[in-house]
């Protein structure tokens, strides 16, 4: 332990601890912008530095460690006042246009400028100028709203190792780009979203589809069915005000019926669609001697990863649709028929927790008999934008359940949302079909949890199987690595391009720097979903009557004709951004 | 050629050095000539190149035998460039074009008649004879720039003559390396490229880590504007760096060495590549140097054209490959450098001092200069200034002496305003401290700061507020803009000036403001 | 101006440079402020006379000199007036042509473009 003396307070800590850290572990907190802790600890900013008697300068808190008998002081005038001057000249190359910014509320830059009670910017002068790049169909770039801070070079390079952005030119010039400043849609960027959800400003943001959602709620002759991924449900309550990880489903559903959607569908239903499908292509790949090991293929980051860096080794994916894509496809054709509506009057809207997904929803080969699964993808955040815009007081609607026919989803489905959870529901399904009985055993609990790849040895069924579960993709490289080795022992794998899974999406809640040092987030949301998997009556996908009854009346069995032609896809090789 | 013994180095020390007396004896007995060209790059680009092919072709065409062409580093007086010097009568001949050759050759060498016309005039208007009559080299102590000028950088012969690798083989065969840091940490050596901190200090933070890798790096990346003192070594005494970089590998356990040089200098970087190939073929780089069991090699990386990368943590991230952007200190690269090893980084003016240290002992160099600044400094004296050039003066020199008496005064009739040493990093200095002794802490009190030599002198035509905004629009263009003072900070300063420099400034806008609205 | 006794540009540099030399990560920025700093404290008047009379005695900054035609070296060629983007400058060919400091713009198109460099900064 290390004992010093921070404003006058004596303090004492473990030894490797940052000033920064011991600060805020005492109530002292310092300001921080570029620091992203674990993530991006480097010092850019300069807004936390303090004065350390007897050294010359200004120290920077978040990245040096304390020392024995150090003397800290973390607000005398002087700093204040530089503090203060590195404020004003990020202000002064800041377009302060607040009001109609996708983050006001939820800006950090907004929150420091607030704290220090910033009335004018001293040192107005040039600003950066940069076009907005939005071509792609999932994130927007915009340049004139970034702080320098680095944190979404630290998290594409370091946490998803795939560097598609870096600071190019330098000095007052510097700005955060791709190679030769192409639009992120032309390089290896794979849409994962992690750098939106460590930007503190709305330098980086999802492409929006809020107004074209409303224009089809507003449209009489259009049929609008919307679906919620299972994480959204977890998370959309911290935009009104409730603790991390609070399942707000009954108030969700409510939200969205009061907005005019005419069907409130939940996706974990897509995804006992997709745990039925894949669980018996595992099987079939098993017995057949088909390729393995098979990866899942519901994370459209990952697959579009895949497609970019390992084109040779596409035939391992599964080549079932995502959840809500299944589910739009039965959308427009089962639910169509039932109700008798005409599909192209159908307007599928899916919620996600992700901003590939809006990626996904336009890829080409998401379409059956012309007919696209899925029209709109918005995310989590839009929906709570979309909430405010139409008057309702989320916090006080009565909870409602999702509309029938097919509002009723498994616990297996719910877990989708978290690392290991379509591994352990497409476990529950194929142990029982495997076993060829229904199986006490529910919960596989060696592929939980927080670590990035996690191995386990199972028997299915007399069948010794290896499983592996990688999230983040600098853990799906790895993986990979494996199998074009040839030293992957495994036969079944589950990839999300997140780390954590969807809970942590590029869609969901931006939590601050301060927030994702102290509170485990993941860990949060992730136990959310397994309560509401506890607490469900039925926890494996196959024996969702809703979804024995579609198979019965339209689908037949998994792996049949028809639904090959609905619920699965195929895949291309994608180019790499070459120089 | 290959590996040499110390006694094969030895052998050619002593025939060289009989060989090459006339180089610095001018009763050298000898029935030798040798002309000597300035190739540095100030005076390349005048064409001295043409001047050293028209004598050697001239010589050939008069068959004459015992006259050598040698081509060495800067002799420091840019202004009279570019410059000849016979040997061994020191005849210095100035401002000399290619056409001038024929005349050289069949009046001095031939006739043994020195060229009136092309003498160089002092000043005052006295035509001297020899370099050292001149007023510009009376006040110079040449350590540093020992060899600049004496030797053809690209012989490593010549530069054992004059005790080359003898203070390496010393330090190897009877030094121990607390012992090599000892001698340099007593002579009082503190770094030439601006910050001035103890160069033994730094070594041994560096030799008190373990670790299975250490780094010697030579920070030869001169980016000041109007500085060439780096550049200069390099080009006319490169062996110096090379023998002092091994030095400093033994002293604190590295056995790799790095020379940082930016790519602007295509004379220097070529002048290091033909100095580490011929140093690495006499063995005396690379494995079991010298027989001791000492290895050290040098490879040169380049820089690409970014001033930071001056700054020794953004050299490091530079070499390591990365964007060049300065990394928090601590920790220090004596304690986490390169590839995070111990690593230090000298600049090339301090590396040039070690082996006349080692080879003339630490008080001898301690005698030089002020309490707490030893030895002497290389300056690059130019502006508003009759002499601009080269100068190395012992630390103390006044402010005074170097513009009026090395430097000539001011031309044109004009008076000394002020004159700025550190260049973009550093001070102006008015007129009031002309007396100032030049060292690191006279400096630092009025105002202004050693750097790493850049002296440019200005008189009363130059504006003040145009010489801040000049090195602020230079330090706005090479800011990395990892850091929001730097990036932005320096950015609104330039503004501000700019807008004092183009009438449009506040004041002036709310006094006209002021004068609409009554 | 509240009645500040120094202009406020003058005020605004000295903090600001000031500060980025205790904040900046590294020695570039740490001494960026240096030149400015150090002027500052030894030719303060010249940067009042720039910011306060718009007066730069050296006769350097051209935005704060009058440009004038020197009789004696001027041939009367007329290359300035032809070129003079606001029609400042007047006088006949092969006579001393002057510059109507009353509509110059001091953009220095004149200085420029002379062939005789005639046309001198003089402080005002």
């Amino acid at each position: 332990m290390v004992k010093l003396v921070i404003d006058n307070k004596p303090v004492e800590v473990e030894e490797g601890t940052t000033i920064l850290e011991a600060a805020r572990q005492n109530g002292i907190d310092i300001p921080t912008l570029c620091f992203l802790k674990d993530i991006n600890e480097v010092g850019d900013c300069r807004m936390c530095i303090v004065e350390v008697e007897g050294r010359k300068g200004f120290a920077t808190s978040c990245i040096q460690t304390v020392e024995e008998g150090m003397v800290v002081k973390t607000h005398s005038p002087e700093i204040l006042e530089a503090r203060k001057t590195i404020l004003d000249l990020i202000l002064s190359n800041h377009h302060k246009d607040c009001l109609t910014c996708s983050r006001s509320g939820n800006c950090e830059l907004q929150a420091l400028s607030i704290k220090f009670n910033v009335q004018k910017v001293e040192y107005e002068g040039e600003m950066s100028k940069h076009k907005i790049d939005d071509k792609s169909p999932a994130i927007v770039r915009d340049f004139n709203k970034c702080i320098l801070c680095r944190r979404c070079v630290a998290t594409c390079k370091n946490v998803q190792e795939i560097g598609a952005i870096d600071c190019i030119e330098r000095g007052f010039s510097s700005c955060i780009s791709t190679t030769y400043d192409h639009s992120l849609n032309d390089v290896d960027c794979t849409f994962c979203g992690q750098c939106i959800e460590s930007c503190p400003t709305g330098a980086l943001r999802e492409k929006e589809y809020i107004d074209e959602v409303w224009e089809k709620l507003k449209d009489e002759s259009t049929y609008v069915v919307v679906q919620t991924a299972p994480a959204v449900r977890v998370a959309l309550g911290e935009e009104f005000g409730y603790p991390i990880g609070t399942n707000v489903k009954g108030k969700m559903v409510t939200a969205l019926k009061n907005m005019g959607f005419d069907k409130v569908f939940d996706t974990n239903t897509g995804a006992d669609f997709t745990i039925m499908e894949e669980a018996n292509e595992f099987i079939e790949r098993v017995k057949n001697k088909g390729t393995l090991p098979m990866i899942t293929s519901c994370s459209p980051g990952w697959v579009r990863f895949a497609e970019k860096n390992y084109p040779d080794l596409l035939d391992h994916l599964s080549t079932c649709k995502s959840p809500h894509q299944m589910f739009g496809a039965i959308i427009k054709s089962y639910l169509a028929q039932k109700e008798g509506i005409a599909p192209h009057k159908i307007c599928t809207v899916s919620v996600m927790p992700c901003i590939a997904k809006k990626y996904e929803a336009s890829r080409e080969e998401m379409e059956v008999d012309g007919n696209r699964d899925v029209d709109y993808v918005i995310t989590t955040r839009e929906l709570s934008r979309m909430i405010r815009q139409a008057n309702i007081s989320f916090r006080e609607l009565e909870d409602s359940d999702f509309d029938d026919p097919m509002g009723e989803a498994t616990g297996a489905g719910a877990i989708f949302g978290t690392t290991g959870g379509v591994m352990e529901a497409a476990l529950r399904t194929a142990a029982d079909t495997l076993e060829g009985k229904n199986l006490e055993k529910l919960e596989y609990t060696q592929v939980r949890g927080e670590k990035g790849i996690k191995r386990a040895e199972l028997s299915l069924g007399g069948m010794p199987i290896k499983v592996v579960v990688a999230s983040g993709l600098s853990n799906a490289r790895k993986i990979m690595e494996e199998i074009k080795n040839g030293t992957a022992d495994y036969q079944f794998v589950e990839i999300m391009a997140c780390p954590g899974g969807c809970v942590m999406g590029g869609g969901q809640p931006i939590k601050s720097s301060k927030i994702r040092s102290a509170v485990d987030v993941r860990k949060l949301r992730a136990d959310s979903l397994y309560s509401i998997d506890e607490a469900s009556t039925i926890r494996k996908s196959h024996e969702n009557p809703a979804i024995q009854k579609i198979y019965q009346e339209f689908l037949e069995k998994p792996g049949s004709h028809k639904a090959h032609k609905y619920l699965h896809t195929h895949y291309t090789a994608k180019e790499k951004y070459e120089i | 050629m290959g590996k040499k013994s110390i006694q094969e180095i030895e052998e050619i020390r002593n025939r060289k050095r009989q060989e090459l007396e006339l180089r610095v004896n001018t009763k050298a007995d000898t029935r030798e000539k040798h002309i000597l060209v300035c190739h540095g790059t100030g005076c390349t680009s005048s064409k001295s190149p043409k001047i050293i092919e028209n004598f050697r072709k001239i010589l050939e065409e008069k068959k004459i035998k015992n006259v050598r062409v040698i081509q060495t580093g800067c002799f420091g007086l840019c202004a009279k460039g570019p410059i000849v010097i016979i040997r061994p009568e020191d005849t210095f001949y100035a401002q000399v074009k290619p056409e001038d050759c024929e005349e050289i050759i069949q009046s001095h060498i031939v006739e043994g008649k020195t060229i009136e016309r092309l003498l160089c005039k002092d000043i005052d208007g006295t035509i001297v004879n020899r370099l050292d009559e001149l007023n510009f080299y009376k006040k110079q102590k040449r350590i540093a720039l020992k060899n600049c000028g004496v030797i053809d950088p690209e012989n490593i012969d010549e530069y054992i003559a004059f005790d080359g690798y003898k203070a390496l083989y010393q330090v190897l065969t009877t030094m121990s390396q607390d012992e090599v840091i000892d001698e340099i940490s007593k002579s009082g050596l503190r770094g030439r490229g601006g910050a001035g901190f103890p160069t033994g200090k730094k070594w041994s933070f560096a030799k008190q880590n373990e670790a299975d890798q250490k780094y010697v790096i030579c920070n030869a990346d001169e980016g000041d504007p109007g500085a060439f003192m780096d550049r200069s070594i390099l080009e006319g005494d490169p062996h110096s760096v090379l023998e002092a970089m091994a030095i400093a590998g033994y002293s604190i356990g590295a056995t790799q060495g790095y020379i940082y040089v930016r790519a602007e200098y295509p004379i220097a970087v070529q002048r290091l590549k033909v100095a580490i190939d011929q140093a690495r073929d006499y063995g005396l780089l690379g494995k079991d140097i010298l027989g001791t069991g000492f290895d050290f090699d040098i490879d040169i990386r380049l820089g690409a054209g970014a001033f930071v990368c001056g700054e020794e943590t953004a050299l490091l991230e530079s070499i390591e490959g990365r964007r060049g952007q300065p990394r928090v200190k601590p920790p220090y690269p004596a304690n986490k450098g390169l590839f995070g090893k111990p690593t230090i980084i000298n600049n090339v003016e301090t590396l040039a001092n070690v082996t006349r240290i080692i080879l003339n002992g630490a008080e001898w160099y301690a005698s030089i200069g002020t309490e707490k600044s030893k030895g002497t400094k290389v300056f690059a004296l130019g502006g508003n200034v009759n002499n601009v050039g080269l100068v190395e003066v012992p630390m103390g020199t006044t402010l005074r002496e170097i513009v009026f008496d090395i430097g000539g005064g001011i031309p044109n009739g004009r008076k000394f305003k002020a004159a700025q040493t550190g260049g973009p990093s550093g001070g102006c200095i008015p007129a009031e401290h002309l007396d100032t002794p030049i060292d690191y802490e006279s400096l630092t009190e009025i105002g202004s700061m050693m750097g790493s030599g850049g002296l440019i002198v200005m008189d009363e035509t130059k504006c003040m507020v145009d010489i801040a905004r000049f090195y602020l629009d230079f330090t706005v263009s090479e800011s990395c803009g990892k850091c929001t003072p730097c990036r932005i900070g320096t950015k609104r300063m330039l503004e501000i000036l700019e807008r004092m420099c183009e009438r449009k400034s506040r004041a002036r806008r709310f006094k006209q403001i002021r004068k609409i609205s009554q | 101006m509240n009645g500040k006794a120094e202009p406020d540009d003058l005020n605004k540099l000295e903090r600001l440079a000031n500060n980025i030399k205790k904040s900046a990560i590294c020695g570039l920025g740490q001494t960026a402020p240096n030149p400015v700093l150090s002027t500052l404290k030894y030719f303060r008047e010249e940067y009042v006379e720039h910011v306060s009379y718009n007066k730069c005695r050296a006769g350097y900054c051209r935005a704060l000199c009058n440009l004038v035609i020197n009789p004696e070296k001027c041939r009367g060629c007329g290359i300035c007036k032809r070129n003079c983007p606001v029609g400042a400058i007047s006088g006949e060919v092969k006579m001393p042509h002057e510059i109507n400091q009353k509509i110059c713009i001091k953009c220095g198109t004149c200085a420029d473009k002379c062939p005789f460099h005639a046309i001198e900064k003089q402080t005002i």
